[in-house]
């Protein structure tokens, strides 16, 4: 009963923040929706594996955000919004009239609504590969794959890109660790994790770097 | 001492301390170049497993190079087959090196080269296979900082190229995940389907097989030619090497029933999308991409004859074949690139018409190494593409006639380009400004592939040879 409770509400954490991290256009919300998201992951993954073991996931989770949040912060001229939807400058979304702003929330909602929608519909298959594998936990994998695709699909930017991708990333090893429990694989997705926030962090922070003439 | 120390941790320091001293490029680069033609050389000369005589005197003092390490609990293993895919590797690399000061590259260029390098022989040496997807995805890594160096803003090219490649990473990861749980209890045949499904799809990504093509026109057109043709050379190669890892073993789980037509079909599509989009594309940068995505094809084709079979050393030899001269053409075409692109505001058509009186002999180079990759005869491509279509034909006459198209595609790129060097611009064009050394090495580079089209039979035997180890101790 006390796990079921907790399955239910991992999967409505990262339901909330995944959606909240799709409509947010601040980074520094972004970051800290990342960080939720991934304590949710923690609790899912928990599930199949030891505590300790699936802590690498919030670790790394975490550390991600605070690579990325950091290049953000040193950046010289600070984006306040994290995406750009309609146009290619970062504070496009800013300069959008509060009737488009509202148009587009409502439109990025809707589309995860469909995300879930195909999440639920998708599981019952997911679930003949695997079949000892909690439902909950394969919907939960399922919606942070189809968010962070979603995000990757409709936003722009590195930021946006990175964070679809970890949240992606996210959703695929909720539903690796029904499969593998290995300590080394977890270590070496660990190391993909910070790899992509150092890669966002680099692209974020690259253009503002001193040019070194080839 | 252990063949993945030599291969393996001993380029990849290297890489990283290269990357300390990257200020010094020309010391740099002639370090990286000469550390990796010496890895080239041992794994030309010396067989993995067997011992040698290193000093005769004071006293005899032999050396073993044992074919595994174990590292973090998983075993790195480089057997004698693996030496063809080494020198590959590691002669690619001394190679490009070679280019990387002339054409003008990033100082990160040769120390992160070679921690790719290390990384793509990792991924062809780890046991068990699946661990090669996550190695591969750190290559993705490493190559952001080469094609988008510090001061270059970046494009959506680098997004959707590590967007793909994390894909597949997952793909793979998870079809090797439902993999082991067939071998542990082998009888259910939808499980297969479904992981080798997953499996190809994981490849897929990571290969720019279409329609996850298009991060390579994109990266071409927003990075450095040079660094751009290192990667569409390298990370597609090793790939492919891994692809024919996979398919030997897991030929006795049943997974080849019609895996060879399926190469062959997906194959002839990535190879006819490359030479559709080539022959319309109006930026030089991104014409060398449509080639390296007919290449793609032409690997899958020539993958596609021993697919489900043993590997048999005529067959692996069309496939090894293909390296040498692709590795020559691509970096002649990115060095011309990189030479035009010195003295051009961008690559684009508009941009560099008249370019022949500018940089004569990049143009020239550019255009011989487009009609080399397109197959033209007595070029460095054409006799392993002639074997190509030979075997195409034995199994069916369109797929020939596609696979002609393809190169048909790049050839008419080639005139395009060659129209748009003699173009006349509408201001009078400066004086010729190409550089000395620049202009020798892709004079060399030129003469190499017509030593390769004209007199095949000096180099052929020896990629025999490769292949003979290559298949020599595969499961």
């Amino acid at each position: 009963m006390a796990q079921a409770i907790n399955v239910l509400m991992s999967l409505i954490l990262i339901i909330i923040t995944s959606i909240a991290l799709l409509i947010s256009s601040n980074w520094r919300w972004g970051i800290i929706l990342l960080s939720l998201q991934y304590f949710g992951v923690f609790l899912m993954v928990g599930i199949e594996w030891p505590t300790t073991l699936a802590a690498v996931k919030l670790v790394a989770g975490w550390m991600s955000g605070a690579i990325l949040a950091l290049a953000l912060i040193s950046l010289p001229d600070k984006p306040i919004a994290q995406t750009s939807l309609v146009e290619d400058s970062p504070k496009a979304e800013e300069q959008l009239k509060p009737s488009r702003k509202i148009s587009l929330w409502v439109f990025q909602f809707l589309a995860s609504i469909l995300v879930f929608v195909t999440a639920f519909s998708l599981a019952p298959i997911i679930k003949l590969w695997t079949p000892t594998t909690n439902l909950f936990v394969i919907w939960t994998g399922l919606i942070l794959i189809g968010m962070g695709l979603l995000k990757l699909g409709i936003q722009e930017g590195p930021l946006p890109a990175i964070l679809g991708l970890l949240t992606s990333l996210a959703g695929f090893e909720i539903l690796y660790a029904t499969i593998e429990t290995s300590i080394l694989v977890a270590g070496l997705l660990a190391t993909v994790n910070l790899g992509l926030a150092m890669v966002g962090a680099y692209l974020l922070v690259a253009p503002t770097a001193p040019k070194e003439s080839g | 001492m252990s063949a993945p120390v030599i291969w393996i941790i001993l380029p990849g320091v290297l890489g990283f301390i290269l990357l300390l001293f990257r200020r010094h490029n020309l010391a740099v680069t002639l370090v990286g170049i000469s550390f990796s033609l010496i890895l080239a050389w041992i794994a030309w000369r010396v067989s993995i497993g067997e011992s040698y005589l290193l000093l005769p005197w004071p006293r005899p003092l032999g050396v073993t190079i044992n074919e595994s390490l174990i590292f973090l609990g998983r075993r790195l293993v480089l057997t004698d087959a693996s030496r063809p895919a080494l020198m590959l590797i590691y002669t690619g690399a001394a190679f490009w090196f070679g280019g990387a000061y002339i054409a003008r590259s990033h100082h990160l260029f040769v120390g992160l080269g070679l921690g790719i390098a290390a990384l793509l022989t990792a991924s062809l040496a780890v046991e068990p296979f699946l661990y090669s997807s996550l190695i591969l995805q750190g290559v993705a890594i490493l190559t952001v900082p080469i094609l988008y160096p510090p001061g270059q803003a970046s494009g959506r090219g680098v997004l959707r190229f590590i967007t793909f490649q994390s894909l597949g990473m997952a793909c793979i990861l998870f079809a090797g995940g439902l993999l082991s749980i067939l071998e542990v209890s082998p009888g259910d045949p939808s499980l297969l389907w479904r992981a080798t499904t997953l499996m190809a799809l994981g490849f897929a990504f990571i290969l720019a097989v279409f329609p996850f093509h298009t991060w390579l026109p994109m990266t071409a057109e927003e990075s450095h030619p040079y660094a751009a043709s290192f990667i569409f050379f390298f990370l597609p190669t090793a790939v492919v090497l891994l692809a024919v890892d996979f398919l030997q073993r897991y030929v006795s789980l049943g997974i080849a029933p019609s895996v060879d037509q399926l190469l062959r079909s997906m194959g002839l599509i990535v190879a006819i999308t490359g030479g559709f989009f080539a022959a319309f594309q109006r930026h030089l940068g991104r014409i060398l991409a449509f080639a390296a995505v007919i290449e793609i094809g032409f690997s899958l084709i020539a993958l596609s004859f021993y697919a489900g079979r043993p590997l048999e050393i005529s067959q692996a030899g069309i496939f090894i074949a293909q390296f040498l001269p692709r590795a020559v053409s691509m970096a002649v075409w990115g060095l011309s690139l990189s030479a035009i692109q010195a003295h051009s505001p961008s690559l684009s058509f508009r941009a560099v018409q008249n370019t022949i009186r500018q940089t004569p002999i990049a143009a020239m180079s550019l255009v011989l190494a487009n009609l080399s990759l397109a197959g033209l005869p007595l070029l460095a491509s054409f006799p392993v593409n002639l074997i190509l279509y030979t075997q195409l034909a034995q199994s069916s006459f369109i797929s020939t006639v596609f696979a002609l198209l393809a190169s048909l595609g790049l050839m008419v790129a080639a005139l395009r380009t060659l129209a748009v060097f003699v173009m006349s611009p509408e201001k009078p064009p400066g004086k010729t400004v190409e550089k000395r050394v620049q202009a020798i090495l892709l004079i060399i580079g030129c003469l190499v592939m017509l030593a390769i089209g004209i007199l095949p039979q000096l180099f052929f035997p020896n990629l025999i040879e490769m292949a003979r180890i290559f298949t020599s101790q595969l499961p």
